[in-house]
């Protein structure tokens, strides 16, 4: 006992001395994880270089490779999703092919990791013990006891599955991609009802939702990136869709034909107000809004924009990947587009959560 | 191949002797080098020994116990591809008997595929003596028959069994008289590769067994060839299939539900006729390659349901046919004056329509001695890629043999080459690009050689420092569209260091000997290092043989490699120095030849590839039966 608690507090000064303050010279003790960001670098396919990186907000200092030196080994290939959900951090790594569940705390694994999916992508908390867990590569959603990390169930849906939201006791997922099950669906959304587990609805919608989003007025918005045509690399029918989840009324907003990006990453602020979206740059928009914005809330200028979120402050969080092999970097805007920090971060940093 | 030619002349000349009168000599085998030191200063042979007692290996390993190529092997039954003094894999051209191997849609080869077995001779060549073909901006492995003449029957039985469920059995028989030989050779090597290693990718760190690594090779090649007046006829036929089973990395074993393998076989056919007088020779050959490799992913549900099946199918065919003219001119001088056309045709599941290109190659060189120890060799060839000229690229180089040392000479080469993208780089969907440049390479050499020889020892050094200059470089990039494109990305320097060390001595009834190779290599783009180019490999191998016995000890080194463009210190982001050694005793028993054979014998625990599993210590026992 006396040797993990040496253990332990060898760790916590390694963790503590590690993290630097952000400005590339001076560095800067911090004492715990604090009031800050979650980034998960998503790594080289079979490279296993994923790795997490935390940004203080309020210290302005950074952290990488966390939970490396925290648990003394890799996170897995391909880190895939973050879910923040009381005191757990869940980390989704989709080549692996397993969850962890860490101490939101302290990053320290708690438990066994979950396993036995086919290619999971993301996971939301539906209650005290249960989530669900879709899959890029099965036709449904796994359901995982957050408790014992076990798979307790499959429900099948007949698409593969990937961003989810909840509302009451229903839960929203998109279809995103058929690239392995050709024969489903990758332009429809799907409702779960969480007290039977069952299948209750198909929707279609544009195609490739690949983020779906609630705003405050309990709409559902999708965001579809369209059809890749690969002789010309160009994206066609990519478009955002706002959904009545009780009349399934669909309001669509439809992006320009024959550009070389597909729209991602939609999130949305607090308040549920404000949508924020990829496009090569970052695009903003009121919900009430009547039209798609034309006018960038940051540009990319050349950099690898990889994916956005904003803070419960309502600053803006975007991801470079940079040239997708080297360490990238994420650039924290407040919401008047002003660029407030630039901090490093790993390889493909991707997703993120905010503690 | 310059001693096959030495050989046969010998034989020759014997056989008129014999036409003439009486005297009836038995035919000899001439193996000393009589060209020039300006044409053979920048090539090395692996000992026949060698290569015999290591027939039951891929080549992949005797040329990292044995040469100064680096070689990235993925495990037991995994990729293996070789590179020379900091260039990639598609930078090695590797020829077998003069022809290309490197597959046209890669551009690489295997060497994990390639049985030592089937090989009798193994060269190795850089610098301005790769200029017989485009694409070896690195070096040249050389692989070929030799087999001779007036052997009688032939008959050698090899059987191999290992750890892991390792098995090998190797058969050669045939009858070689003094004008017409046959000779057969056959093989079957299989693993469960089911090795235990230490899996520092999973939390907990722990110890557990390789799965789904598996694999089967089995081939055969007959071989015919005939002597007729000054001619000789020869026909080959190599004949090899591979099945593959490939391995999750060492974080994904987790996705038990996932197989992935690769079955491949190919057919590689060449007639070839030599015509040969006092002072030159002509030849002509013609090669009919054909491959084909099917790739499988597939992916099950928990219940065994599929979920993915990835199948990806590609199909070669290759026609090689050469003209090759030899003549001495003048004195020493001798010219070579060589024609060429490749036809490669591929039909690939991840390309929109069948692809072929046709290279029409025209070569030539003069070497001889200049004055006071002083020879030379220069070298030019064009070459026309589907109708367009390529350009010319010369080489160049000067051999010096001190006259007041013994055995002391120095060579400075210069060369130019170019490698073609491969048909992945240009037409793979999604993403090839049909617009790449070839790349363009210039290389210095300069070397050192000393030997000695007498009647207890020889002797051989070798020091040598090249500097190299790829331009237009092919690197696949990550772009918006997600998919990744090769483009001409830079320039690339790559400059080291290498020395090399052999000899026996001779110690009352003990034969003693050493062999080694230490190379300091620094590729750089950007002034950084690229991935997986160690700064320090080598290697050393010291014998000992007492009457019917021999011990081989066996010691390779790998500095440290980066696997990312990243300076910072995650240690995923490189791949830890490994030291190997290996260990081998063999005894003669009448016509039987046993060999114990031990690797690893420190049972290290590396990794040659990230999160590719290594076997720690294993054993191997090969009995031999020889007529």
């Amino acid at each position: 006992m006396k040797i993990k608690l040496f253990i332990i507090a060898i760790m916590s000064i390694s963790i503590i001395t590690s993290c630097k303050k952000n400005d590339n010279d001076a560095t800067s003790d911090v004492s715990s994880i604090g009031k800050g960001v979650f980034v998960l670098n998503e790594g080289g396919f079979t490279v296993s270089n994923s790795s997490l990186t935390f940004y203080d907000t309020e210290m302005d200092t950074v952290c990488n490779n966390l939970f490396y030196k925290v648990n003394g080994g890799i996170i897995g290939d391909v880190a895939q999703s973050l879910t923040l959900a009381d005191d757990n951090l869940f980390i989704v790594v989709n080549n692996s092919n397993y969850i962890y569940k860490t101490d939101a705390n302290t990053l320290k694994i708690k438990g066994n990791k979950a396993e036995g999916f086919v290619s999971p992508r993301h996971l939301l908390v539906v209650n005290d013990e249960k989530a669900y867990v879709s899959d890029i590569a099965a036709k449904g959603l796994w359901i995982v006891n957050t408790e014992t990390m076990q798979t307790t169930g499959f429900i099948e849906t007949g698409n593969t599955t990937e961003k989810m939201v909840m509302i009451g006791d229903e839960v929203f997922v998109c279809n995103w991609s058929n690239y392995y099950q050709p024969q489903t669906s990758d332009a429809s959304f799907q409702v779960i009802d969480t007290r039977s587990d069952e299948l209750v609805g198909t929707y279609g919608v544009g195609e490739q939702p690949n983020s779906i989003v609630v705003d405050c007025n309990e709409n559902i918005w999708i965001l579809c990136g369209g059809e890749y045509d690969y002789t010309y690399w160009t994206v066609s029918g990519a478009k955002l869709c706002r959904v009545n989840p009780k009349t399934l009324e669909i309001k669509d907003f439809k992006f320009a034909d024959g550009g070389y990006t597909s729209p991602s990453s939609l999130c949305i602020d607090d308040e549920g107000e404000k949508l924020y979206f990829l496009n090569g740059d970052v695009f903003e928009m009121n919900i009430n809004d009547l039209a798609l914005p034309t006018k960038a809330f940051a540009s990319a200028d050349g950099r690898s924009f990889y994916s956005v979120a904003v803070s419960p402050e309502g600053d803006v969080f975007v991801t470079d990947a940079k040239d997708y092999q080297s360490n990238g970097s994420v650039i924290r805007y407040s919401s008047d587009g002003e660029e407030k920090a630039v901090f490093d971060a790993g390889v493909c940093p991707q997703a993120m959560a905010f503690n | 191949m310059k001693n096959t030619v030495l050989a046969i002349l010998a034989v020759t000349a014997c056989l008129r002797l014999y036409a003439q009168d009486t005297i009836v000599l038995r035919p000899v085998e001439v193996s000393a080098s009589a060209v020039h030191a300006a044409e053979t200063s920048m090539e090395r042979k692996v000992d026949t020994t060698v290569v015999q007692r290591m027939s039951t290996a891929p080549l992949s390993q005797i040329l990292i116990e044995q040469s100064p190529v680096f070689i990235k092997t993925y495990g037991p039954g995994g990729t293996a591809t070789a590179s020379f003094r900091g260039t990639t894999a598609s930078h090695t051209l590797v020829l077998w008997n003069g022809f290309q191997l490197n597959a046209p849609t890669l551009g690489q080869v295997d060497f994990s595929t390639i049985p030592v077995f089937m090989t009798d001779e193994l060269s190795l060549k850089w610098g301005s003596a790769t200029s017989t073909q485009s694409g070896g901006l690195g070096g040249v492995v050389s692989i070929d028959n030799d087999v001779k003449f007036g052997k009688g029957l032939m008959l050698n039985l090899k059987q191999s069994v290992g750890s892991f469920s390792t098995i090998g059995s190797y058969v050669t028989t045939g009858y070689s008289w003094k004008h017409i030989l046959f000779r057969i050779k056959a093989y079957r090597s299989s693993s469960e590769n089911d090795f235990e290693y230490y899996n520092n990718a999973l939390i907990p760190h722990q110890r557990m067994k390789q799965k789904n690594a598996s694999f089967l090779d089995f081939g055969f090649m007959p071989e015919v060839k005939a002597m007729f007046g000054h001619s000789v006829l020869t026909a080959v036929s190599w004949n090899q299939w591979n099945d593959r089973n490939h391995p999750q990395i060492m974080a994904n074993v987790a996705n038990a539900n996932t197989e992935e393998y690769t079955k491949s076989d190919f057919s590689r056919n060449f007639i070839a006729y030599k015509y040969f007088w006092n002072d030159g020779s002509i030849s002509l050959k013609s090669g009919l390659f054909h491959e084909s490799q099917d790739y499988h992913l597939n992916s099950f549900t928990i219940s065994g349901q599929p979920v993915t099946t990835i199948v990806s199918d590609n199909e070669a065919l290759m026609t090689h046919q050469i003209a090759e003219l030899t003549q001495r001119i003048v004195n020493s001088w001798k010219v070579n004056v060589k024609i060429q056309w490749d036809m490669d045709r591929v039909t690939s599941d991840n390309y929109s329509d069948i692809k072929r290109r046709d290279i029409f190659s025209s070569y030539a060189s003069v070497n001889g001695d200049l004055f006071g120890g002083l020879s030379f060799q220069a070298t030019i060839r064009n070459d026309i890629v589907d109708g367009a000229s390529s350009g010319f690229f010369p080489t160049a180089t000067l051999n010096y043999r001190f006259r007041s040392l013994e055995g002391l000479s120095a060579t400075a080469g210069y060369s130019h080459n170019y490698r073609l993208p491969s048909l992945n780089d240009l037409y793979w969907y999604p993403g090839g690009n049909e617009s790449l440049k070839a790349e363009d390479g210039k290389t210095l050499d300069v070397s050192v050689r000393f030997e000695k020889k007498n009647d207890k020892m020889t002797i051989n050094l070798n020091l040598g420092a090249y500097y190299s200059l790829v331009d237009d470089w092919i690197q696949w990039v990550p772009t918006v569209y997600r998919f990744w494109v090769p483009e001409n990305v830079s320039e690339v320097r790559a400059r080291g260091i290498e020395v090399h060390v052999k000899g026996f001595y001779n110690f009352r009834s003990v034969t003693f000997g050493i062999s080694g190779n230490y190379i300091y290599s620094k590729t750089t783009n950007d002034d950084r290092q690229l991935i997986y180019i160690p700064l320090h490999h080598g290697n050393l191998s010291a014998s000992a043989m007492w009457k019917r016995w021999s011990l081989n000890y066996t010691f390779e080194a790998t500095g440290e490699r980066k696997t990312s463009n990243n300076d910072d210190e995650f240690f995923a982001f490189k791949l830890n120095p490994y030291y190997l050694h290996h260990l081998n005793i063999g005894k003669e028993i009448g016509k039987f030849n046993v060999n114990i054979i031990i690797h690893n014998l420190t049972n290290e625990d590396y990794q040659a590839v990230l999160w590719r599993a290594m076997p720690g210590i294993c054993f191997e026992a090969v009995i031999e039966f020889k007529l």
